[in-house]
C-alpha cells in the first residue's frame, strides 16, 4: 500500500496495521505487555506546604507540647489515642477505624540531613530523592520508570498524577508519568482531529532519536494512553461516597482507574494549603478532614473491590513545623516530621518507631532518625520488587514494614 | 555565504526570539557578516533600564523604623511586583530592536539562576544582565558576586568569619564558572572564608569589615590572603572556565549535544580574548557550521522562546497582562523564578504529556479563544498568594492579522500553506501532502488562512526552532 493511500484509506478513522509502533498497536488491543512490579501499585499523597505533624500525631503525654503550643495544642482529652503516647488530630477522626482494623503505619521523625526550610527546595528534596546538597532533575518515580522500563515499555501511565501538570517525582531521565485530571478530560484534550492525525504519524520517527522523533513518539503515547484509559474506565463509576471536593474527586479518580486494572504503578495525588504561619487550629484541622474522608473513602472502596492487599498509600509534607507556636497561633516552617504508610499489606502496623523527642531540638526543630529514602527504598524493594539502589543512587537502610 | 529564508529565520530565532513577518523581509537584501555585526553592535549599547517600581529596598537602620504591618506590606509590594518585571521584560523580548541582548540576557539569566522576591533586587540584576550580556564575562562575574539580589539567594549575607556558609562559593565554581570535577571541597572552604562579609546593605554592595575573615588561605594550591576578587582572578584564570561557558553557550545556542572540537577552539579564542563575550557570539553566528542543516530546527524552544517566538510571528497582544505568566508556570519555566539554583535543564526535559498538549493546543487557546480548563498547581507558600492558581479561563489575544494577510490577497491555498510553513516552521513535517487539506476547510480567504496558520502552529515542529 502506498503512503498516500494508507492515509486516504486509515489514518482519519483507524489506526491501519502497517508502520504503527509497537506500542500503539499493543494498545489498540487492549493486551499490554507484562509490565515489572506485578499487581502491586503505589498511592502517593503529598501535603503541601509543611503540614503540621505534631498536630497530626499528637504527642498528648508531653508537657512540653503544651508549654510550647498554648494556644494550638490539641487537649488530652480530645485526641484519639492510638498508644499511650501519641493520638489522633480529632478532624482525622475517619482514619481510626483504618487504624483500628492494622491497616496503618506511623513513622516518627522523618527527614535528612542538614534540613531545607524552603517549600520549593524541600520539596525537590522529597521528590527527586536527593541530598540536601545534591540538584536532580528527574524525581524518584521517574527513575523507577526509567529502572523497569528499561526502554521497552512505551506507556507514559505506568504513573499518573492527578493534576494539570506534572510534579518532579514523576519524571525520569527517560520516561515520564502523564498529568490528567480525570480520563474524560485527557481523552477530550486529544480528541482533535488534527491531533488523532499526527499522533498516527509517530512512525515516520520510529527509530530516530531526533527532537521532532521525541515529540512525536510523546504524542502518540499520550494519544494512545488516553484512549486506553479511557476505554477502561467508561464503564466504571464507583458507587463509593467519596467527599464532593477537589480532593476527594482526585482519590475517586484514582479508586477507579485502580478498579480498571490498568497496570499504573504510581498514583500521586496533592492537597495543599498547610502552610499555616497564622490561625493554624482552623485551616489545618479543615484540611485534614478533607484528607481523612477521601482517604476513608479510597480505602473503603478498595477494600470492597479486594484491591486493598496489593495497594500502599504513602502520605508525606515537605517539612513538619517549629515546635514552638508563633506570636500569631501557628507554626513557623521545621524540618522532621512524620509520614504514613496506609495500606492492605502492611507486615507491621500501629506506631512504628519512637515518637518525637521535643526535648532534644535542633536550633527548636524536631531532628529526624529515619531518613525519609529509607522509606523509598522500601517500598521499592519490597513493594515493588526492584533494586532500590540504582534509583536512589545509594543504599539505604531498609526498614520492616512490608 | 548568502543565507536562505529558513536559515535567516535560524540567526533570528537563535540570536533572539524569532523573526517577524517584517523583520524577515527586512533581511532578505541584507549581508550576514553585516547583520550579526549589527545585531551584536546594537547589543553591546547600554540598555535602558527597565523600571517597574521606582524607589529603592530600605537600608537595616531604615527598616528598622518600620513596623511589623509595614515591613510585611513593603515585603508583599516588592514581591507581587516580581511578576509584573517578568511581564515587562517579556514585552522587551518581544518588541526590543536588540534582539540578541535580550537572548544573551536570557541566557545569563539561566546560568546565573536566582530566585526574586524583591523587584527592585530583580531590576538591578536584571540591568545588570542586560548590560553585560555582550559584554565582558569576567567584568559580569565581578559585578554578579557583589549583587545584592546574588547575595541574598546565595546566602552570602550570612557568610561570616566565625560561621562561613559556602553556598556561593560552591555555586560558584560549580555552575557559574568552573563546573564539577575542577575544584576540590577544599578549595570550597578556603574560598568560602574570602567572601566572608561581603553583603547587600538596602541595594548596594557592603563589605562588612569586621566579618571579613583576613587570615591567610590556601586556594588552588596557593596560600594568601586573598580576597573575594582575587579568587576570582584565580578562577577566571583557568582555562576550564573558558570552556565551561562556551559549551554552556554553544548549547543555548547552537546545539544541546556539544561538538567538542568546534567548542576547544572557541573557548580557546574565548581565554585570549579575555572573556569578550561579543567575539565569542559573533564568531558563533557567523560560521557557516551554525548554518549547517543539523543545527537548523533541532533545539526544542524554551516555554519564553515559545511564548516570545510566537507573539512576534503574530504580532500578538495578550488580553491578560499575566497571560504569558501562566504560560510559563504550566509549562515550567517562570522568568524570575528557576526551579533551583542550577536553573533550567532544558532539552527534552520540557516535554511531557501535559506540557505537550498544552503547547500543540495553544493556538487552539490563543487563535480560536477555546476555553482552557487547565488549572496551576496550588502554590504551597502561604506568603505567595500572587501566585495562587489564578482562575485563567481563556488566553484570548489581539492577533495582527492585517498585516500579513494582505500579503496573500491574491494567492492560492497552496501558495499561501507553502509561504507560511516556510515561515513558521524550521523543519518540515513528514506528511502527506493532501493531509492538511482534509482539515482546513474554510472556504473564505481570511477564515482559511487563518485556519492554515492555526494548523502549522499546532504541528509538533512548531515546538522546534
Amino acid at each position: 500500500m502506498k503512503r498516500r493511500e494508507f492515509i486516504k484509506t486509515s489514518a482519519l478513522t483507524t489506526v491501519g496495521t502497517l508502520w504503527v509502533p509497537a506500542f500503539v498497536k499493543t494498545l489498540e488491543n487492549n493486551t499490554l505487555p507484562k509490565t515489572v512490579g506485578g499487581n502491586k501499585s503505589l498511592i502517593i499523597i503529598q501535603l503541601g506546604g509543611g503540614n503540621d505533624g505534631l498536630n497530626t500525631f499528637v504527642p498528648f503525654q508531653n508537657d512540653i507540647y503544651y508549654r510550647e503550643r498554648p494556644q494550638i495544642a490539641i487537649g488530652t482529652s480530645e485526641v484519639i489515642k492510638l498508644n499511650d503516647e501519641l493520638g489522633l488530630n480529632p478532624a482525622l477522626e475517619s482514619l481510626r477505624s483504618i487504624y483500628e482494623d492494622g491497616n496503618m503505619l506511623l513513622i516518627n521523625n522523618v527527614g535528612y540531613p542538614e534540613p531545607d526550610r524552603s517549600h520549593f527546595r524541600s520539596m525537590d528534596i522529597w521528590q527527586s530523592a536527593s541530598d540536601a546538597s545534591q540538584y536532580l532533575d528527574t524525581g524518584w518515580v521517574g527513575r523507577y520508570l526509567d529502572a523497569t522500563c528499561g526502554g521497552t515499555c512505551d506507556m507514559t501511565h505506568q504513573a499518573i498524577e492527578i493534576d494539570d501538570t506534572l510534579s518532579l517525582a514523576m519524571k525520569g531521565e527517560n520516561i515520564k508519568g502523564m498529568a490528567m485530571q480525570s480520563a474524560q478530560k485527557l481523552y477530550r484534550t486529544t480528541q482533535s482531529n488534527q491531533m488523532k492525525y499526527l499522533a498516527k504519524q509517530a512512525h515516520h520517527h520510529e527509530h530516530a532519536h531526533s527532537p521532532a522523533a521525541y515529540l512525536y513518539k510523546t504524542l502518540a503515547q499520550t494519544v494512545s494512553s488516553a484512549a486506553y484509559i479511557q476505554e477502561k474506565t467508561k464503564n466504571i463509576n464507583t458507587k463509593a461516597d467519596f467527599p464532593q471536593n477537589e480532593f476527594g474527586k482526585r482519590l475517586k479518580t484514582i479508586s477507579e482507574l485502580l478498579q480498571a486494572d490498568l497496570q499504573t504503578r504510581v498514583y500521586y495525588a496533592s492537597l495543599s494549603g498547610f502552610d499555616t504561619h497564622v490561625n493554624q487550629k482552623n485551616t489545618q484541622e479543615r484540611l485534614l478532614k478533607i484528607y481523612a474522608d477521601a482517604v476513608q473513602a479510597l480505602v473503603a472502596d478498595l477494600k470492597k473491590n479486594g484491591k486493598l492487599a496489593d495497594v500502599l498509600i504513602l502520605t508525606f509534607s515537605e517539612f513538619g513545623r517549629r515546635v514552638k507556636q508563633n506570636g500569631s497561633a501557628g507554626t513557623d516552617h521545621g524540618t522532621a516530621n512524620n509520614v504514613w504508610l496506609i495500606g492492605g499489606g502492611l507486615k507491621k502496623a500501629g506506631v512504628f518507631n519512637e515518637a518525637p523527642n521535643l526535648s532534644n531540638l535542633q536550633e527548636g526543630d524536631l531532628k529526624h532518625s529515619v531518613d525519609f529514602r529509607s522509606i523509598y527504598a522500601t517500598i521499592l524493594s519490597k513493594h515493588f520488587g526492584v533494586d532500590d539502589k540504582i534509583i536512589l543512587g545509594k543504599n539505604f537502610e531498609k526498614l520492616t514494614f512490608i | 555565504m548568502k543565507p536562505t529564508q529558513t536559515q535567516w529565520q535560524h540567526l533570528y530565532w537563535r540570536a533572539g526570539f524569532g523573526a517577524s513577518w517584517a523583520d524577515l523581509q527586512k533581511l532578505k537584501q541584507r549581508n550576514l557578516q553585516v547583520e550579526v555585526r549589527r545585531l551584536v553592535n546594537d547589543g553591546q549599547k547600554e540598555p535602558k533600564k527597565i523600571v517597574l517600581l521606582q524607589g529603592q529596598t530600605p537600608k537595616l537602620a531604615e527598616a528598622k523604623q518600620l513596623s511589623t504591618a509595614e515591613k510585611k506590606a513593603l515585603r508583599k509590594k516588592l514581591r507581587l511586583n516580581v511578576p509584573k518585571l517578568n511581564a515587562a521584560w517579556i514585552q522587551e523580548m518581544q518588541h526590543s530592536s536588540s534582539p540578541l541582548r535580550e537572548k544573551m540576557a536570557f541566557f545569563w539569566h539561566t546560568h546565573f539562576a536566582c530566585k526574586h522576591k524583591n523587584v527592585y533586587y530583580a531590576q538591578i540584576q536584571l540591568h545588570l544582565l542586560r548590560k553585560n550580556a555582550l559584554g565582558n564575562f569576567r567584568e559580569m562575574l565581578h559585578a554578579i558576586a557583589k549583587d545584592p539580589a546574588m547575595i541574598t539567594f546565595l546566602n552570602n549575607q550570612q557568610n561570616k568569619k566565625d560561621q562561613p556558609n559556602e553556598n556561593f562559593a560552591r555555586e560558584l565554581m560549580e555552575l557559574f564558572t568552573l563546573g564539577r570535577g575542577n575544584y576540590t571541597e577544599q578549595d570550597i572552604k578556603e574560598s568560602a572564608r574570602a567572601f566572608t562579609g561581603w553583603a547587600a546593605h538596602g541595594d548596594d554592595f557592603l563589605f562588612r569589615i569586621k566579618q571579613h575573615d583576613f587570615d591567610s588561605k590556601t586556594f588552588f594550591g596557593k596560600t594568601g590572603n586573598f580576597h573575594g576578587e582575587d579568587i576570582i582572578e584565580m578562577i577566571l584564570a583557568k582555562k576550564e572556565t573558558a570552556l565551561f561557558i562556551t559549551n554552556k553557550l554553544y548549547k543555548f545556542l547552537v546545539n544541546e549535544n556539544i561538538n567538542q572540537q568546534l567548542t576547544g577552539r572557541l573557548a580557546d579564542d574565548f581565554y585570549q580574548s579575555n572573556y569578550d563575550i561579543a567575539k565569542l557570539v559573533e564568531q558563533m553566528l557567523v560560521a557557516d557550521w551554525f548554518y549547517a542543516p543539523e543545527n537548523i530546527g533541532t533545539q526544542i524552544k524554551s516555554p519564553v522562546q515559545l511564548l516570545v517566538g510566537m507573539g512576534k510571528q503574530l504580532g500578538m497582544r495578550f488580553g491578560n497582562e499575566f497571560s504569558p505568566l501562566f504560560i510559563q508556570k504550566i509549562l515550567g519555566q517562570v522568568i524570575f523564578d528557576p526551579p533551583n539554583v542550577a536553573g533550567w535543564k532544558g532539552g527534552k526535559s520540557w516535554i511531557d504529556s501535559a506540557t505537550l498538549m498544552f503547547r500543540l493546543r495553544l493556538p487552539e487557546f490563543i487563535i480560536k479563544a477555546a476555553e482552557i480548563g487547565i488549572q496551576n498547581k496550588e502554590e504551597d507558600d502561604a506568603q505567595k498568594e500572587d501566585l495562587k492558581g489564578n482562575g485563567f479561563r481563556s488566553l484570548s489575544a489581539e492577533i495582527h492579522w492585517e498585516v500579513i494577510l494582505d500579503l496573500f490577497k491574491n494567492n492560492s491555498k497552496k501558495q499561501i500553506y507553502e509561504q507560511m510553513q516556510a515561515y513558521l516552521l524550521q523543519t518540515n513535517p513528514q506528511l502527506n501532502q493532501q493531509a492538511p487539506w482534509t482539515f482546513i476547510q474554510a472556504s473564505q480567504t481570511e477564515e482559511q488562512f487563518k485556519e492554515i496558520v492555526a494548523w502549522l502552529l499546532a504541528m509538533p515542529e512548531y515546538q522546534l526552532c
